[in-house]
């Protein structure tokens, strides 16, 4: 990522970032609401074209070689993208399926380790806000990108929960991942703390 | 290669403010000189129509606004697209200026249209095909200022009402051609005003010379539009500064 | 294709678990249609004048204030932005759902007209055409229709720009439609009418998901 400028309206939110991420880091974006965490993100996930500067993937910038960029890349956003009216099974269902993935075991492990097994036929719509977060991020586990990027993972996440993700975020790093993400709390895991760059935006 | 390196120096938006800046004057100046060689030729010199008497002399500003509701569209669309594929921020500038001068014929087109139909045809509209078209043709210049109007951000607002523009260009023809026709089917052949076999040269020059200076008109205001459009979407930069100071003493 | 049957299965899906939004664009047709009559007068000559335009502007109006349902929630909950980002084509994720979205609107409502035309005293041996018009018209109308939703989804009241928008754009769809099915009551060959209708869809099939794509990944940012 080079000199990348990011503004919403006129206001310019930062300028001249750089950085570079290799196999097995993990950045950390921090910043106080309203510093443009979100809008980097989105940036470095390509929803958005930045004011200047580029992303580049594998070097190249991400804008040309979008499909190789998105094919390698999840993201999770704020909103979970989710659908009230199916059910969990069903909404990971698309979801793998849109991800290439057809394996019914990989979507059942995925229920499982997410302690969503005994919650599969109900709505979405009827979970809790931390269930549809753990469900949500279900996403990475049935597409198996390289590049994860997450928008405030923890969100409404409890204690167990968090455990889970974090077990998830450190066998991604060590086999050769790349998290981004934002969190107001600070990273509890050593394992990822000695792998964690930290951006601080103002 | 030359004309080349002034383009793209022109799509410089600094660059474009200062020579636009210094082609208004003279192009304004001869906008008007050829407006007034026009409506002098038009109004005293052609001779009255045998049939339409004094009134067809409205032609001279109704057909040129036509014309340019048209084309301005085309540009608006044109422009649109540079902007879209190349990414070039001066072509964005020009499609959203060029939206409400194209209204603004448009609406002429159509005020001066049913002008000339009070005396033609005893009533202020008909629905005749070319009317028609050009009240679909406001509708869609509306379509695209109203859309570029709902976005906060100028950016997004420029890229949608562009691929709006984009749709409409395509669909012009299409609804021009379905208008006409349905325009025979109901009304069955009615006189247009265009039937006479050949225009008389004396009605031609003025038309044809007014046809430029609405086309130069267009270009100076356009000009106009597109400077103060792109000060402020460069506000930030020095030199909008620069030339702010030089302003206020 | 893995794309478009999935993204049409689960949008067919959710239509069915929403029922009232698959009854509402369907009784809206009724409602307007049943005006007329008595907005007019019940005398069937003149009644029958109006059918093939009162039928098609109900049509076109229904089909269009049900339009938003083919993005807006997925942009509120976040599924867009994910569909956007995915690898699949977004052309064939789009054309999957504008399909969804005419068989829960467009062909419910082409095939309720028959009904309505009789109210209006439509000939009977007539219906086939009236069918055949909505049949090739809708689909254009939900496609051309999707551009406008994808342009104005970003906005929080894009109601009535969508209806300025779009209005425009189905004029043609309207002119063929309304005249062919008023040809065929006057006993006139439509065929001409038909094929131009056919052709706009296919036109409207190859161009709108493209210009649908580009819309959104515009107004997503």
């Amino acid at each position: 990522m080079e000199a990348v400028q990011g503004a919403r309206g006129d206001r310019v939110l930062f300028s001249s970032l750089s950085f570079n991420l290799s196999r097995g880091q993990l950045l950390h974006i921090t910043g106080p609401n309203g510093s443009g965490k979100t809008t980097l993100l989105r940036i470095l996930c390509g929803l958005l074209t930045p004011l200047e500067g580029m992303v580049r993937w594998h070097g190249h910038d991400i804008r040309s070689s979008a499909s190789t960029h998105r094919r390698e890349c999840t993201y999770i956003g704020h909103r979970d993208g989710l659908k009230a009216e199916l059910t969990a099974l069903e909404n990971l269902q698309v979801n793998a399926r849109m991800s290439g993935c057809h394996d019914t075991k990989v979507i059942n492990d995925s229920l499982r380790l997410l302690g969503l097994w005994d919650y599969q036929d109900l709505l979405v719509g009827h979970l809790s806000a931390g269930q549809r977060r753990r469900l949500a991020l279900g996403r990475l586990l049935v597409k198996r990108a390289i590049l994860w990027i997450l928008d405030e993972p923890f969100t409404a996440i409890d204690i167990d929960g968090r455990d889970i993700i974090e077990a998830q975020l450190i066998s991604h790093l060590q086999g050769d991942g790349i998290v981004v993400l934002t969190s107001h709390q600070a990273l509890s895991r050593p394992q990822l703390r000695e792998r964690c760059v930290t951006v601080s935006l103002q | 290669m030359r004309l080349f390196r002034f383009f793209h120096r022109f799509a410089s938006p600094r660059e474009f403010f200062r020579i636009a800046g210094s082609m208004i004057p003279w192009l304004a100046a001869t906008t008007l000189l050829l407006l007034l060689i026009g409506l002098y030729l038009g109004l005293f010199v052609a001779p009255p129509d045998y049939q339409q008497g004094e009134s067809y002399r409205i032609m001279f500003i109704h057909v040129p606004s036509a014309w340019m509701s048209l084309f301005v569209y085309m540009v608006m669309a044109g422009t649109a697209a540079i902007g879209l594929i190349w990414r070039i921020k001066l072509a964005h500038v020009i499609a959203m200026s060029s939206a409400p001068i194209g209204a603004s014929f448009t609406f002429l087109a159509l005020v001066t249209g049913s002008l000339w139909g009070k005396p033609m045809w005893g009533a202020w509209w008909v629905w005749d095909a070319r009317l028609t078209s050009e009240l679909i043709l406001l509708f869609l210049y509306l379509g695209v200022m109203a859309l570029y109007a709902a976005f906060e951000e100028r950016r997004t607002a420029q890229r949608a009402a562009g691929i709006l523009a984009i749709v409409g260009v395509i669909n012009v023809p299409i609804i021009h051609y379905s208008v006409m026709w349905w325009n025979t089917l109901h009304q069955g052949p009615t006189v247009t005003k265009f039937d006479a076999p050949s225009i008389h040269p004396s009605m031609l020059a003025p038309l044809l010379i007014m046809s430029v200076a609405f086309m130069l008109f267009y270009a100076v205001v356009l000009l106009m539009r597109a400077r103060w459009e792109v000060l402020d979407q460069e506000q930030r930069s020095n030199w909008v500064d620069d030339y702010l100071e030089q302003l206020s003493p | 294709m893995t794309a478009f049957t999935t993204i049409f299965r689960r949008d067919i899906k959710l239509a069915l678990r929403h029922r009232s939004e698959l009854i509402n664009p369907l009784a809206f047709f009724v409602i307007v249609v049943s005006l007329f009559p008595l907005g007019l007068s019940a005398d069937s000559r003149t009644l029958l004048q109006l059918a093939p335009a009162v039928l098609w502007i109900s049509a076109l109006l229904a089909t269009m204030l049900s339009l938003e349902s083919i993005f807006r929630s997925d942009y509120e909950d976040g599924s867009l932005e994910q569909l956007v980002l995915s690898d699949h084509p977004l052309f064939l994720i789009v054309l999957g759902k504008v399909t969804a979205h005419w068989c829960t609107t467009g062909l419910l409502l082409t095939l309720m007209s028959p009904a309505l035309a009789i109210s209006l005293a439509f000939p009977p041996q007539n219906l086939d055409i009236l069918v055949w018009t909505l049949l090739l018209g809708t689909p254009t109308l939900s496609l051309i229709g999707s551009i406008g939703v994808a342009l104005t989804v970003g906005l929080r009241r894009g109601g009535i720009l969508l209806a300025l928008l779009i209005l425009p754009l189905y004029i043609p769809i309207l002119i063929f439609g309304a005249s062919a099915v008023d040809m065929s009551i006057d006993g006139l060959d439509v065929a001409g009418q038909l094929y131009l209708l056919a052709a706009l869809f296919v036109l409207s099939l190859t161009l709108a998901p493209f210009a649908t794509s580009a819309a959104l990944r515009v107004t997503l940012e």
